[in-house]
């Protein structure tokens, strides 16, 4: 909760802030659970004044109460269906990436995760004026390669520039830094200075298998997606996160490898939609399952091919 | 919706001490708390295409193996971990020497102008064996100086023993030593800028004695700590691994040391194996700009 400070009530004036802070009220969590005779006794404000500050502070930092009907115009109005530019995804998708929601794309290592972010980057980019953003956590992210794909499927030369000055790239080393950047995002889009619809953060793995005390590991994956659930909802983008599959034989009665997937329970039941790829050996083709969602059919199933141009 | 103080990298005992006086949110710290500034400071964006002109600026390095060069988009990308996996005697540490070598050459024969460091875990750093590459690569630059160089033969820009000496070795016995040892790198590269290339041979001795969810934490953590040294000082990072072998319930099969967590932290994989006595074969396992692909080809006796 909030610290009380001299900006939110006229009232809360220095030596009274003192006093409060001198009996250890310091937020405004604090002065709403005090009694208010307690209050009037510390700061010699008169009962009717605390009262006063105490409405106003219930008012302001208490959460809103919307009524459902301007939400859901709210929603209808500003929720966009954005294509993927993969025609054989886009039907198993019904149309494409909803904004307000979370997808996950897992796969074992080496099955085109990165490929089909690199994809999903140019072809949103591509098909709009709007920004995307592409978090990199390992230094996948390849300007060559972006540049190649875009030379095979024929773009010309002024799209090319176009399409890549709109790709914006954070390149981020540690958990805090995937934290400040979301943030970073939510101000630029609070203050409108840039607009978007999608961010590709590839992969969670490598920020979170490194921190090696689990409490502190799975704290941070809650603020992580605190903020990423106000990204999608509230400023109506989609957000497109990599995972990593792993095989292991623990269930060894089976021949399935269907493999587990990481970063724990908890995380495990963030994202909206899962996608799962996979390689087929010795073929340049992948197939896309949806291994879990709220909204489309599960198990739904598409192949796409990866070339030089990129998935299709 | 304000950001939350413990979000920030800050030791254990500092974030207690702030959460029983109630600083809860990043807003509500006083602006003259040291390095808040730095604490709360998102990485730089850049444009895809700025991305671009950088990575075509500061160029790879060369395995001067054509067709392995070709697949991997023009060498060895700066920044990135490339791993070099297979079993004993199938060329690893002699395509890892090769490389500390040829990175050396300069740039206008392709290559870096740069320093490599060499970290060892098995106590087999063979110097002799090095001097010998060094100086079958020295022969071939002065014939292709002879040829290339536009009139300015006898340079002298580069010997054997700068070469040597351009190499620095070090040796690690266990994964404690390897962790520090990045530490130490920190403000040894600041008097070293022009290393191009960081070489671990081989990444899974060190970690081969420690469990499952602690091994993938200390590599994870260790490629993390390289990996953002790599982005400041701009070199690539090798890596070699062992192949093992993996059960399933009715049969077993090769594979790489250290499981699929580890495998997904690695940017680039190639699998090597020795075909004949100077023939080898490289499969392209992990990499952005091929899909997997098989090459042939011999290095340097």
């Amino acid at each position: 909760m909030s610290r009380l400070n001299p900006q939110m009530h006229p009232l809360l004036n220095s030596p009274v802030l003192e006093a409060l802070l001198a009996k250890n009220i310091y937020t405004v969590l604090n002065f709403i659970e005090t009694e208010i005779k307690h209050i009037v006794a510390i700061t010699n404000l008169q009962y009717k004044e605390v009262l006063g500050i105490r409405k106003h502070l219930i008012n302001k930092y208490a959460a809103v109460t919307r009524d459902g009907v301007s939400y859901y115009n709210e929603i209808i109005t500003k929720s966009a269906l954005f294509s993927t530019g993969i025609k054989r995804l886009d039907s198993i998708l019904q149309g494409g990436f909803l904004t307000g929601n979370i997808y996950e794309i897992c796969g074992l290592p080496a099955s085109g995760k990165t490929q089909l972010n690199l994809t999903l980057v140019r072809n949103v980019a591509q098909n709009s004026i709007l920004n995307v953003y592409y978090i990199d956590t390992k230094n996948d992210f390849s300007g060559r390669k972006l540049k190649a794909v875009l030379d095979a499927s024929k773009t010309d030369e002024e799209h090319v520039k176009q399409i890549m000055s709109q790709i914006l790239v954070k390149k981020v080393d540690t958990v805090h830094d995937l934290i400040n950047t979301l943030y970073e995002i939510k101000n630029l889009l609070y203050t409108k200075t840039i607009k978007l619809r999608l961010i590709i953060i590839d992969s969670l793995p490598p920020l979170f298998y490194s921190i090696s005390d689990f409490s502190k590991r799975y704290g941070l994956i809650t603020t992580m997606v605190n903020v990423m659930h106000v990204l999608a909802k509230e400023f109506h983008t989609a957000i497109v996160v990599t995972n990593v599959l792993t095989t292991s034989y623990e269930n060894t009665s089976t021949e399935d490898i269907s493999g587990k997937i990481g970063l724990g329970k908890y995380w495990y039941n963030v994202p909206n939609t899962r996608l799962t790829i996979k390689k087929f050996e010795n073929s340049s083709e992948c197939s896309i399952i949806i291994a879990k969602s709220n909204r489309l059919l599960e198990g739904a199933q598409c192949n796409v091919k990866i070339t030089d141009a990129g998935i299709i | 919706m304000h950001q939350p103080v413990h979000s920030l990298s800050l030791p254990e005992c500092k974030l207690r001490e702030l959460q029983t006086s109630e600083f809860n949110y990043c807003k509500d710290l006083d602006a003259s708390m040291p390095y808040l500034d730095q604490l709360m400071k998102p990485p730089v964006t850049k444009t895809a295409l700025e991305v671009y002109n950088e990575e075509c600026q500061q160029g790879c390095v060369r395995t001067f193996v054509e067709p392995l060069d070709n697949v991997l988009g023009g060498g060895i990308p700066l920044g990135e971990v490339t791993e070099f996996c297979g079993e004993p005697g199938s060329g690893k540490t002699q395509i890892c020497f090769q490389l500390c070598i040829s990175v050396q050459l300069p740039t206008w024969c392709g290559g870096l102008n740069g320093e490599a460091v060499y970290i060892g875990t098995n106590c087999d750093f063979a110097s002799h064996r090095v001097k010998e590459i060094a100086k079958r690569i020295m022969d071939r630059y002065v014939l292709f100086e002879a040829k290339h160089s536009f009139g300015n033969i006898g340079l002298n820009e580069i010997n054997v023993e700068l070469i040597m000496e351009r190499i620095s070795y070090i040796n690690v016995s266990d994964y404690t030593q390897m962790l520090l040892i990045v530490t130490y790198l920190k403000d040894w590269l600041h008097d070293h800028p022009t290393v191009k290339l960081i070489v671990i041979d081989s990444i899974c001795a060190p970690l081969k004695p420690l469990d499952g969810s602690q091994r993938t934490t200390i590599a994870y953590q260790l490629l993390q700590d390289l990996q953002k040294l790599a982005k400041e000082h701009n070199f690539a990072i090798i890596v070699t691994n062992n192949i093992t072998t993996r059960f399933t319930c009715s049969s077993s099969y090769l594979a790489p040391s250290l499981g699929d967590n580890y495998y997904h932290r690695l940017n680039n994989r190639i699998y090597l194996c020795k075909k004949s006595s100077n023939v080898f074969k490289a499969v392209l396992l992990k990499s952005l700009f091929n899909s997997q692909t098989e090459i042939e080809f011999s290095l340097i006796s």
